[in-house]
């Protein structure tokens, strides 16, 4: 109670100051900051809250903004809805961070410092209380800073740390002998004396008598009912209960002439604690601890209401962040549908490419064995039957005939057998060159062992098996080479097969069996080279 | 001569001309089959009755059709019968001329190869007659195949034969270059022998029609 008595000062000087910074009022301005400040009826508080409000949707300017709010939030704190003047203190302050620098922007803010710290003090978070007085005092005028050390020093004397409690009043009063306020030198000597009662009850007495000489010179009629009271609780100690009594007394007169309900209250309950009525103490007990319990259950309300609020906070967070979720995994279903159709028009489109090119292979194949068995067989054929025709034609000379027949259609099969891949790859090979070895042609391999063939696909086999044996069919039919060079290489990763005859060659018009060649090699991501003239041999490097 | 043999071909012309030979051969019970399925099926039954077959002649490749086949390739009836009744004689009648094929079917275990060429049915009774008593038979090109050389090699070390010939030492010098630097063989002799085997294998007449050889297919 006691202290709550020199906060509402402490408003009263912040607010006479702060009120200095707007040159130009209006007239229902001044009267509702007149009832802010000097009223405590709800019913007035509450016309001055609508009318602050209201003002803030009208004006434009931010500092014009923090200034309705200051107001706002300290309605709220007459009003005692702590919590709520907490928060529009703290939004102001947001708001005049966004401000340029000015000395109204440092006044504002001091204001809503020194604010804030009787907020928590009056909540009794002291902490947080000398917190904001301190931030106070860095921009504080010299006669501000006396004022400010002077809450300091009182919320360290509640915190029970005298001895900083003392540091801040002995500053407080060298900074009002420096300024030579002397308001604020009596309220800094009462307060350290008031702080010595107990401990050394002569600097106390001697400290609150100087104080109370200052008052009574200046006829400061509350910093006398603050020393009256001071004085009393002091007499009270020292077991002077008329002494005690007398000062009650002048209290209560001061207050009576005030017309001010709280000095009353606080007056008369220290007369009444006095008298020796045992109902009337325990009263007083009962209502303290009344007091104590509202005060719990408001603070644990307020509590509770912030918890509530900031998980309410929470939730919609949470619902935001959740919606913003569904939304990406939206946006990710999308895209993944996206790709899954690409790649399924792409698998689509290759495997028809595919298929075409398969059904092209197919038909090329057929058409190259048709025309060979068209140009080898059928002719030959037809051939030895005009010749049948002929009835001199001996039966050993169609026999001959015949059997070449058979062989060259023998060979057209071989040709275009399956591919053995369960035999041994290197005997294949030479197998083949067999095959095309004969008096005339010699054909010789050179590092053919030396190749191992266990890893290579196949398919990469097939192919090469293939090309080796157009190249050798073409080789028998055109070439009349006498020998032939089959080298194979291992270079890196890639097998090369140098092929070379030295045959008539031929200008490099390539031959229907050579660009199958090609294409085979294409296929496997191989590719053969040709290079030959005429007379001067038949080269071909293949690379895979 | 046997007395009980079966015919594994599907081409009708060839299995009569078989019978034929049979016949001739005073053989007195020929079962003809187009299946080698079929086959396999009978001889394990003649086997089960204690009248089994004592030879088969089949054929390599059978013309798939409708009927589904377990065993398709006259390989593979060779390769089950040569394992279950090693006693049963196989002739391997086809026009396969190649030299690893046939070779797999002599580890097989099959008496005698005959291919199906001019000579094909001539051949075919020698390889009856010889099979009857315990000899072996292999049609006489197939013969030529197998016998062929192929595993002739140009090697680092004829390479560097030719290319000393080419830069006109005697095979003499090479001879003491080999030896100088510990490369076996370095005997004059082998040198010769090397030189001449390399001279068949390219076809040259002599040593300088080797080295313009070599020198034409880019050996050096």
């Amino acid at each position: 109670m006691r202290y709550s008595l020199l906060i509402s000062l402490l408003l009263l000087f912040f607010s006479k100051n702060f009120n200095g910074q707007n040159t130009t009022p209006s007239d229902s301005l001044n009267n509702y900051v007149s009832k802010v400040n000097n009223s405590a009826k709800p019913q007035e508080l509450l016309e001055a809250f609508r009318y602050f409000n209201a003002k803030i949707k009208n004006d434009q300017s931010e500092l014009s903004e923090v200034y309705n709010l200051i107001y706002i939030a300290r309605i709220q704190q007459k009003l005692g809805v702590l919590q709520e003047s907490e928060a529009t203190a703290t939004k102001a302050l947001q708001v005049l961070e966004n401000t340029a620098s000015s000395s109204t922007k440092k006044a504002y803010q001091n204001t809503l410092y020194n604010h804030l710290g009787k907020l928590y003090k009056e909540t009794g978070k002291l902490k947080q209380a000398s917190y904001f007085y301190k931030k106070a005092v860095s921009n504080a005028s010299a006669k501000q800073k006396a004022i400010l050390y002077n809450n300091l020093g009182n919320i360290a004397r509640d915190q029970q740390n005298d001895s900083t409690a003392l540091d801040y009043y002995t500053k407080a009063i060298a900074l009002s002998e420096q300024t030579d306020n002397l308001e604020n030198l009596a309220r800094a000597r009462d307060n350290s004396g008031y702080l010595f009662r107990v401990s050394q009850p002569q600097r106390a007495l001697s400290e609150m008598r100087s104080a109370l000489e200052l008052r009574e010179k200046l006829q400061l009629q509350e910093g006398l009912f603050t020393s009256y009271i001071h004085l009393g609780e002091y007499y009270q100690l020292q077991q002077q209960k008329q002494l005690a009594k007398a000062y009650f007394i002048k209290a209560q007169s001061i207050a009576e002439q005030f017309k001010n309900l709280k000095y009353k209250e606080s007056a008369l309950q220290q007369l009444l604690r006095m008298a020796d009525i045992p109902i009337a103490k325990n009263y007083l007990t009962v209502k303290d601890s009344l007091t104590q319990l509202n005060q719990n259950a408001e603070s644990n309300y307020l509590a509770l209401k912030y918890q509530l609020e900031k998980s309410e906070q929470e939730a919609n967070l949470f619902q935001l962040e959740k919606e913003a979720e569904a939304q990406k995994k939206v946006f990710y279903q999308i895209i993944g549908l996206l790709v899954i159709l690409i790649a399924i028009a792409i698998f689509g489109y290759l495997k028809i490419k595919h298929r075409k090119e398969k059904i092209l292979q197919v038909f090329n194949t057929e058409s190259r064995i048709a025309k060979k068995v068209h140009d080898e067989v059928a002719n030959d054929v037809y051939y030895l039957m005009t010749k049948l025709q002929n009835a001199t034609y001996q039966k050993e000379d169609t026999l001959h005939r015949l059997e070449e027949i058979y062989q060259t259609s023998r060979n057209i099969s071989r040709e275009n057998n399956s591919f053995p891949e369960d035999e041994n790859f290197s005997d294949l090979l030479k197998e083949l060159v067999s095959h095309y070895q004969t008096s005339h042609t010699k054909i010789i391999v050179k590092n053919l062992t030396g190749i191992d063939w266990q890893t290579t696909s196949t398919l990469k086999k097939a192919t090469l098996y293939r090309v080796l044996q157009e190249l050798f069919t073409n080789m028998k039919k055109h070439s009349e080479a006498s020998l032939v060079l089959l080298s194979f290489q291992q270079k890196g990763k890639n097998l090369v097969i140098n092929y070379t005859d030295n045959g008539k060659g031929s200008e490099l018009k390539k031959r229907n069996g050579l660009v199958n060649t090609e294409s085979r090699m294409q296929a496997i991501q191989g590719k053969i080279i040709f290079d030959s003239e005429i007379n001067k041999g038949f080269k071909a490097q293949l690379i895979c | 001569m046997y007395e009980k043999i079966i015919i594994a071909e599907d081409l009708g012309s060839i299995n009569e001309s078989v019978l034929q030979l049979g016949k001739k051969l005073q053989i007195t019970e020929i079962h003809q089959v187009q299946y080698c399925e079929e086959a396999y099926m009978k001889i394990k039954k003649a086997h089960q009755e204690n009248v089994p077959y004592q030879l088969l002649i089949t054929d390599l490749s059978f013309k798939p059709d409708y009927r589904e086949q377990y065993i398709k390739s006259g390989k593979e009836i060779i390769k089950r019968l040569k394992a279950e009744h090693p006693e049963l004689k196989i002739i391997a009648y086809s026009i396969e001329d190649r030299k690893a094929s046939i070779e797999q079917l002599l580890k097989l275990g099959v008496e005698a190869y005959v291919c199906k060429d001019r000579n094909g049915l001539v051949e075919l009774e020698a390889a009856i007659i010889s099979t009857f008593k315990n000899e072996s038979y292999i049609s006489p090109q197939i013969e030529k195949i197998l016998d062929r050389t192929t595993d002739f090699e140009i090697e680092d070390y004829d390479i560097f034969l030719l290319n000393n010939l080419a830069e006109g030492f005697s095979q003499e010098a090479i001879s003491k270059q080999l030896k100088s630097k510990n490369i076996a063989p370095n005997s004059l002799s082998s040198i010769e022998k090397r030189v001449s085997k390399l001279k068949i294998h390219l076809g040259a007449k002599n040593t300088y029609q080797l080295i313009a050889l070599s020198k034409d297919i880019g050996l050096i």
